[in-house]
């Protein structure tokens, strides 16, 4: 590129950053109004410059088709300034657009035709055949009208873009849970699915509902929510893209009774908006959930809502807050409300040190950093002497002890413990077996999972679907030891692997002290009246530990059992996304196989290709 | 026709017949099964969506470790295309048995576009992992493979236009290097800059606009397969003229 052509680009560019960059409008007059000068001096002298040429020869021409390129991109810039000064505003939309465009591919097609040119009469500066000028010509409005046809393409396929999600989809079908409710109802339940006949959703949904129809008793009518009105009012529905969820009772009834209204059970019928559109991802993770959905409704019409209270105020695990995942439980929380449990705090000032309300279904002691109070004990001995139910989880003893002392509190948590038939050994679990890297050092060796389960209704779905491999992990576990007692029926359900150790002087090795074998970690205490389940690592419940399939599966499962409620548990079904949890031993086995594995794999089918090849050569020749 | 075929295979002689291709492609492998391992996959447990489709801040997913691996391979596997031809003097033969600038440079782009699509093949045992241990579909794997693939065909063809004026390989890696990161971070010159070149910036984007929110995430956008096939044909058409106007020297 030469000075000439230089000069002429740069002038355009000041151009338009002069009225981009500068903000006074006279600096930008003065500035445009000098690069309009230079811009058409250029075009001047090299006018002239033409003039003085011999006639018809090729560099005449290359200079004339130079002054035209050169005179389409003035154009160019004429209509901008047209634009910007004189029709600023005054324009609809569909003009400006298309001022703007004729603008743009002037000032394109004349600056590229003009650097192609130059580059012309720069390669060959003496003698200049004429085909060189025409195909230096042709190439330049071929290139510039390419690249401004760009736009225009790019921009309509733009507005009249698909969209197709291959990612990963589907509804969940009828989990074991879902299923036994629906056989066990009182009264067989009534399924309206409000959907247009063409609609994607209504067939994922009719497909759900037909699957559970096999197994359990259904009725199930599908609905067009604008040709059913008077029904539609009557369910209260707006809009099609929903599930109402009803039973052959309530029905029956025009409206409920005083009975139904005293009873727990839900008395109207069960709505669940899903939406019409199976492209909506808000919608693709209902369908995803939707079995939670309509198991939360099918209880809500069976048994109604039951509610757990959760001890506070020891500084146990809770949902609120911005608690750390090992002392948060809103999984936990979210899991018990598909089965339409309600969890509630209850601390000394809302009566643990006094009376455990009667709606207590369950109560929940997860945790305690400070310890019990005496009388917090006394009311819980109280609540399950009346046939309460208690799920107690404690932190191994190295961990809570500090704590407790320096609050200067007695801890009654041991002597909860041994009223129960419990009590809590020294030391923490390690297993070197089943280890999670959690922080990839040997205290891995306290996160382990553990798969040793004994058969009892406590954790009836672990044990009945072997086939889904459930394991519990536990973080800081320690053990339980089981004390003589006749009047509870004790029984260990959970067990530790049997490589893991009681860990005794912090050094995290197996020492010979420390000896290998299985030990309670979790356990069922049933007494005359009551329930109670007692698991030696409070953290199994908290959100990081149910990231694992298992934990939420087993904390389902003892909460039921604590309901007197077993025979509802079930598989939860959902298409939700799971964590993906790498461990120690895969990931290591994966790790070098595709860093180091398969690339050398590659090199030995490169180097016995290229000696095979060379071998062939050789005895060719 | 002939003449492209023959330049195709030519080409992919040179990357399979000595051991240089299998090289590239073992370094490439081991690069993003180290990448993989440790940004996708990493020390916490994650969603087996994220592992697969994440595009950062928080999750780089395994299209993303492709993506970076796929392009950078291509511009140093076409840096050489045409320079090395134009520095030891073929060029000139070959234009004059009767080779056409378009056939050259359709012929090179073609073989290097063959050989990174053997490449992505080879590497497909990565995500079988997501694929057996999570909940990932087949065809979100297959749209991000070809997504993969049309950035793998317009970095190409940016290499080969690169290649295509200059003698020096290494000018010609530069520029290649220049122009997809004008590309790739375009998103950020968008932000910055008030309508209508936000929209322009923001439509230029080849990973943010038209790979990260769609091809990764198991999306086929029309719009991002056309913007890669215009791009490519843009780049391959600037190959060409180059190629042409270095003959009037």
């Amino acid at each position: 590129m030469n000075a000439k052509s230089l000069v002429f680009i740069a002038s355009f560019a000041i151009f338009f950053l002069a009225f981009r960059v500068l903000e006074n409008d006279l600096s930008q007059i003065l500035v445009g109004a000098l690069a309009v000068l230079v811009i058409l001096w250029i075009c001047v002298r090299t006018f002239l410059s033409t003039l003085a040429i011999a006639p018809d020869s090729g560099i005449k021409i290359a200079n004339q088709r130079w002054l035209q390129f050169g005179i389409l991109s003035i154009l160019g810039l004429a209509l901008f300034s047209l634009q910007r000064f004189f029709l600023n505003h005054s324009l609809n939309p569909t003009m400006d657009l298309g001022l703007k465009g004729i603008w743009f591919s002037c000032l394109v097609v004349g600056l590229v035709g003009t650097l192609f040119l130059d580059h012309l009469i720069q390669s060959s500066p003496l003698r200049l055949p004429r085909l060189f000028v025409r195909k230096s010509v042709n190439g330049a409005l071929l290139l510039s009208l390419g690249f401004l046809l760009l736009f225009p393409t790019n921009y309509i396929v733009d507005r009249f873009n698909i969209r197709q999600d291959f990612s990963f989809f589907k509804t969940a079908s009828p989990g074991g849970s879902t299923i036994k409710v629906a056989q066990k109802a009182q009264s067989p339940f009534v399924i309206y699915i409000f959907a247009s006949p063409s609609s994607e959703v209504g067939v994922e949904l009719r497909d759900y509902f037909e699957d559970l129809k096999k197994k359990a008793p259904l009725r199930i009518l599908n609905v067009d929510q604008l040709a059913e009105p008077s029904l539609s009012q009557k369910l209260k529905i707006r809009d099609n893209g929903y599930v109402v969820i009803s039973t052959e009772a309530i029905e029956a009834k025009d409206k409920p009774t005083i009975e139904d209204k005293l009873s727990k059970r839900a008395i109207r019928p069960q709505k669940i908006r899903i939406g019409t559109h199976i492209d909506d991802k808000r919608e693709k993770e209902k369908l995803r959930n939707f079995d939670a959905s309509v198991r939360k409704a099918m209880i809500a019409l069976e048994r109604g809502r039951l509610n757990i209270y959760l001890t506070a105020g020891h500084g146990e695990l809770s949902w609120k807050g911005k608690a750390k995942p090992f002392k948060n439980i809103s999984v936990f929380k979210k899991g018990l409300e598909t089965y339409n449990y309600r969890l509630k705090t209850i601390d000394s000032s809302k009566g643990l040190s006094e009376k455990i309300p009667k709606s207590a279904r369950v109560l929940f002691v997860l945790g305690p950093d400070l310890g019990l109070s005496k009388n917090e004990f006394e009311t819980i001995k109280a609540y399950l002497n009346e046939g309460g139910s208690l799920l107690l989880a404690v932190e191994p003893r190295a961990l809570r002890e500090a704590k407790t002392f320096d609050e200067g509190r007695v801890d009654y948590s041991d002597a909860l413990l041994k009223w129960l038939g419990l009590e809590l050994e020294e030391g923490i679990l390690l297993s070197k077996k089943g280890m999670q890297p959690v922080t990839r050092s040997a205290q891995d060796r306290m996160h382990f999972v553990t798969k040793q389960f004994s058969q009892h209704p406590s954790l009836s779905t672990l044990n009945s679907d072997r086939t889904q491999n459930y394991g519990l992990f536990l973080s800081t576990a320690s053990t339980l030891r089981i004390l003589n007692n006749e009047k509870r029926k004790i029984t260990a359900v959970v067990k530790s692997p049997s490589s893991s150790w009681m860990e005794l002087n912090r050094n995290l090795e197996k020492d010979a002290e420390e000896s290998q074998r299985s030990r309670p970690v979790g356990v069922a205490i049933e007494g005359e009246k009551w329930r109670a389940f007692v698991v030696s690592d409070a953290s199994a419940f908290s959100d990081f530990a149910m990231q694992n399939t298992g934990n939420q599966q087993f904390s389902l499962d003892i909460v039921n059992w604590l309901s007197r409620l077993e025979k509802q548990s079930g598989i939860i079904s959902s298409q939700e996304d799971k964590p993906f949890i790498p461990t120690k031993e895969g990931q290591s086995l994966w790790f070098y196989g595709s860093i180091l594995g398969f690339p050398f794999f590659i090199l030995c089918v490169g180097i016995f290709t290229t000696r095979r090849r060379i071998r062939t050569k050789r005895e060719e020749k | 026709m002939k003449n492209l075929i023959l330049i195709t295979q030519r080409e992919l002689q040179s990357y399979f017949n000595s051991m240089s291709g299998y090289i590239v492609v073992a370094i490439v492998l081991g690069i993003s099964g180290l990448l993989f391992n440790t940004m996708a996959l990493g020390e916490n447990p994650k969603l087996s969506y994220d592992i697969l489709a994440g595009t950062g801040p928080r999750h780089f997913g395994f299209f993303w470790v492709m993506f970076g691996t796929t392009t950078i391979a291509s511009v140093f596997l076409t840096m050489r295309l045409i320079s090395e031809e134009r520095q030891s003097g073929t060029l000139v033969l070959m234009h004059s048995s009767g080779v056409k600038d378009w056939q050259i440079v359709l012929g090179k782009w073609g073989s290097a576009l063959v050989f990174i699509s053997f490449l992505l093949l080879c590497s497909t045992y990565i995500p079988a992992l997501i694929f057996i241990n999570g909940k990932v579909a087949l065809s979100h794997i297959a749209v991000g493979y070809l997504g993969l693939f049309l950035a793998a065909s317009m970095s190409s063809a940016i290499g080969v236009f690169s290649s295509s004026f200059t003698k020096s390989q290494v000018i010609s890696a530069l520029t290649s290097g220049v122009i997809l990161a004008f590309f790739l971070l375009s998103w950020i010159l968008a932000r910055s800059v008030d309508a209508p070149f936000k929209e322009f910036f923001s439509y230029l984007s080849m990973f943010d606009r038209h790979f990260g929110r769609t091809f990764a995430k198991g999306q086929i956008q029309t719009r991002s397969i056309f913007y890669f096939f215009s791009m490519t044909t843009f780049f391959l058409l600037l190959a060409v003229r180059v190629m042409q106007t270095r003959r009037w020297k």
